[in-house]
């Protein structure tokens, strides 16, 4: 019985793989499979509903925007919008490309566009994306290839906000399946979903663009970190997104860009010993991030420039840099803001964020190296949420965290974590407050930037936080796979090759 | 026998419902459900927005009654991650977790009754001993590190199943050994001594002194007096795995079944989720516990049901 099994399952390995011999050849037209792993299943596939990283690993290939990204500077340059601009403080006006069509036929034209904006902002979708449209009050079909998008206020950042909408058909949108079978205008059409299984995707060879080369595109979800290691190696799947950095070095091929998530320490300026603002620049000195770069991330992580920001977000000041780690003058000025060794209490999570508790600890240590008295006390989930969002008064001394700012601009990041209203702010400075505000409505792009810098700088001279390290988007692939990832850590299979 | 189920299905309508309410308390109770739910950089407004959309901001009582109200269609409402009625995708995976269980049980029946009896046979024999060990590794070993191993020599290593992932044979094969394993072990030892337990009575020398054939001594007598703990112990085994032990499994397998759905529902504080997917897994393992009350009847009619 055992016998017959084991040849029964050689001879199925021996037929797959001569099938997959046959499946290379072909000219021009699309080819060849691309088995894509990502840490869980989709939360949906409406593309404007949800804020879900597996979602966007999926619709990023099936959907465009008005406004792309090039893939190397990630400078905004067009997509479904021919060009766009300013027609008065509050109207931005965009000419639409011409001929494009969706999946199922209906035509891509100034009616879509505008209703994909609509539909994103209305109460009754409800998106979880909605903030980061705040500004939109509506947008309007001019003629067939352009609409005009007013805005509640002057908003200079609306092409950076389009790069996050994405265009829905709209006759097919209301259709009850339009959340599990979508349909784009982009270079992959949807096939199957399977849900917690696989997502099947095909080339769209009608597609306005470059041709996509690669013919099938299969999306897995493979929770477990080892799991999806093992499956790159055993060649079940091509590409890995979040390979850990330990396991650089167990797969065939490896690639990094820089990413987008900053690990930070939120320091309570307002009550508390840290009120001090030598203390907080003491930590600041403290903190020897190239060595936890290195020893936690085996170098796949950068020390945050100070700032929170990569300099791919709008409104990084280049002048800022990090902190550096200067143990000498940590103890020096701990010595001089009189210090007594009150216990710092230190609040952190573990599991939510690559690596934190042992980040946690590794940094306390450091903290204690200078002379802080620091304890720290790792918290459940809930608990943690509930301190982070209590404001000043209950904030802990220290509390860990992670950030991700995906609209690639300044104001996302300066609004919740320093500014006296922001939601997880427990810092409060005049001054900074009102270069931010003045920011969010300033239309002339230079001015726009030039008030980041010197916010930037105020919050960094102010020792605001703590300054930890940016991380690193990781990714594992097989030999046969062709990719440079991108900073904004899209994975497009249009920009990917098989190269047998 | 029909009095008996009519009391043990009241029983078990109340053991579904204490567990459902217990569910109910300890997800509405502890933190705020809100801000667990949503991205940390939701403003307060959109939290705000959200709890009164999912009612969290109305009376605990309220809540309560409005829970008890639909839980009783059998309506938990939509997942709030996959915004699709909780009930249903449940359901959708349960067949396959019962694929998964069923396969084990099966596995673990057929290598570990055998293996349990031999083993009675010749106490102290090499088999025995070699029995006894391999069982006691099986029962101490962790699932989730078993399946990892398994994972690297025989899908990476050897290449002859998959890593993971739903489908025929070479998918189905490391995550059943993985879920099968500790009950093998278990189910072998509890086989060994309660047959070690009927060999030494009384009868045996009354069956083998009447003339019968070894095989129908040690199968028909000592075997089918020896499978009530058996039963028992497999039965319970079942339960474990359908209520926990898959959770594990599934994860390292990706497996998509009930229990890979209920350690995202819980990753994401996903309250429909979480509670349909206890409300069907309590009610799995509260039908196995009737389908076990019938069939000691079965296999011992000594046992009376009034």
């Amino acid at each position: 019985m055992m016998r017959k099994f084991f040849a029964l399952v050689g001879v199925l390995v021996l037929l797959m793989s001569v099938l997959a011999a046959c499946g290379g050849a072909g000219g021009a037209a699309p080819a060849g499979e691309i088995v894509i792993a990502i840490g869980g299943d989709p939360s949906t596939l409406d593309p404007q509903s949800a804020d879900d990283g597996n979602e966007r690993a999926v619709n990023d290939n099936i959907y465009e925007t008005l406004v792309a990204r090039d893939p190397k500077t990630m400078e905004l340059v067009p997509g479904l919008a021919e060009s766009w601009k300013l027609v008065d403080p509050t109207t931005w006006e965009v000419k639409l490309r011409q001929g494009v069509k969706f999946h199922n036929g209906e035509p891509f034209d100034a009616e879509a566009a505008a209703f994909s904006i609509n539909r994103i902002i209305s109460p009754e979708l409800n998106s979880q994306v909605a903030s980061n449209f705040a500004t939109i009050k509506e947008a309007k079909v001019i003629d067939a290839n352009t609409i005009q998008v007013i805005t509640t206020g002057p908003d200079p950042i609306l092409p950076t906000r389009l790069y996050l909408l994405k265009i829905v058909p709209p006759k097919y949108a209301s259709d009850p399946d339009f959340d599990t079978k979508p349909v784009g205008t982009g270079p992959y059409k949807f096939v199957e979903w399977v849900r917690d299984d696989h997502v099947d995707l095909e080339a769209n060879t009608d597609y306005w663009g470059t041709k996509p080369t690669i013919g099938k595109v299969r999306i897995r979800p493979i929770k477990e970190e080892v799991t999806r290691l093992a499956a790159l190696q055993a060649g079940e799947v091509d590409l890995v997104r979040g390979l850990i950095p330990e396991y650089v070095s167990e797969v065939p091929k490896a690639v990094s860009t820089p990413g987008l998530e900053f690990p930070w320490l939120r320091l309570n300026t307002l009550v508390g010993p840290l009120t001090d603002k030598r203390l907080r620049q003491a930590i600041n000195y403290a903190l020897n991030k190239d060595a936890l770069a290195q020893s936690l991330y085996s170098g796949y992580a950068v020390p945050d420039e100070g700032q929170i920001l990569t300099p791919g977000h709008f409104g990084y000041n280049p002048n800022v840099k990090a902190y550096p780690y200067d143990p000498e003058k940590a103890k020096a000025l701990i010595q001089e803001a009189g210090y007594a060794g009150e216990e710092i209490e230190f609040i952190g999570e573990a599991g939510r964020w690559l690596k934190d508790k042992e980040l946690i600890e590794a940094v306390a240590q450091q903290l204690r190296d200078v002379g802080f008295n620091v304890k720290v006390n790792i918290v459940e989930w809930s608990q943690w949420l509930d301190l982070l969002f209590a404001g000043a008064d209950k904030a802990p001394t220290i509390q860990f965290s992670a950030h991700s700012n995906e609209l690639l601009d300044a104001d996302r990041t300066l609004s919740s974590l320093f500014h006296s209203t922001g939601s997880q702010t427990a810092y409060s400075n005049p001054e900074f407050d009102q270069l931010v505000d003045a920011a969010r409505t300033e239309t002339d792009t230079t001015k726009r930037a030039d008030e980041y810098h010197q916010a930037v700088q105020i919050a960094h001279d102010d020792a605001a936080v703590g300054y930890l390290l940016n991380l690193k988007d990781v990714y594992g692939m097989t030999e046969r796979v062709e990719w440079t990832p991108r900073a904004d850590g899209k994975m497009l299979v249009l920009e990917m090759k098989l190269t047998e | 026998m029909g009095q008996f189920i009519i009391r043990r299905l009241i029983y078990s309508v109340a053991v579904i419902a204490g567990v459902s309410v217990f569910v109910f308390i300890i997800t509405h109770m502890l933190g705020d459900p809100a801000r667990m739910m949503l991205p940390l950089e939701s403003t307060e407004e959109e939290v705000e927005a959200f709890r009164d959309a999912m009612g969290f901001n109305d009376p605990i009582l309220v809540q309560f009654w409005n829970f008890v109200k639909n839980a009783v269609r059998l309506d938990f409402g939509d997942s709030i991650w996959q915004k699709e009625p909780a009930m249903q995708l449940v359901l959708e995976r349960l067949p396959r977790t019962l694929q998964l269980v069923a396969i084990a049980t099966v596995l673990s029946l057929v290598l570990a009754i055998p293996l349990g009896a031999a083993a009675a046979l010749k106490p102290r024999s090499l088999l025995d001993r070699t029995c006894t060990v391999s069982s006691l590794v099986g029962v101490s070993i962790p699932d989730f590190w078993l399946g990892l191993i398994l994972i690297l020599i025989f899908a990476v290593g050897l290449g002859i199943f998959k890593t993971s992932g739903y489908g025929g044979l070479p998918y189905l094969v490391l995550p059943a050994v993985t879920l099968a394993a500790r009950s093998i072990g278990q189910i072998t030892l509890i086989t060994r001594s309660a047959m070690i337990d009927e060999l030494n009575q009384p009868y045996m020398s009354t069956a083998r002194a009447k003339g019968l054939a070894e095989r129908t001594v040690v199968v028909r007598h000592a075997l089918r007096n020896a499978t009530i703990p058996i039963i028992t112990l497999s039965a319970w085994q079942i339960a474990r795995m359908v209520s926990g032990l898959t959770v594990a499994v599934e994860t390292v397998f990706a497996w998509p079944g009930v229990g890979l759905l209920a350690i995202q529902a819980i990753q994401r504080r996903d309250l429909p989720l979480i509670q349909a997917d206890v409300f069907i897994v309590a009610l799995v393992v509260v039908l196995l516990n009737l389908v076990l009350d019938i069939l000691y009847g079965f296999f011992d009619p000594r046992i009376r049901y009034s």
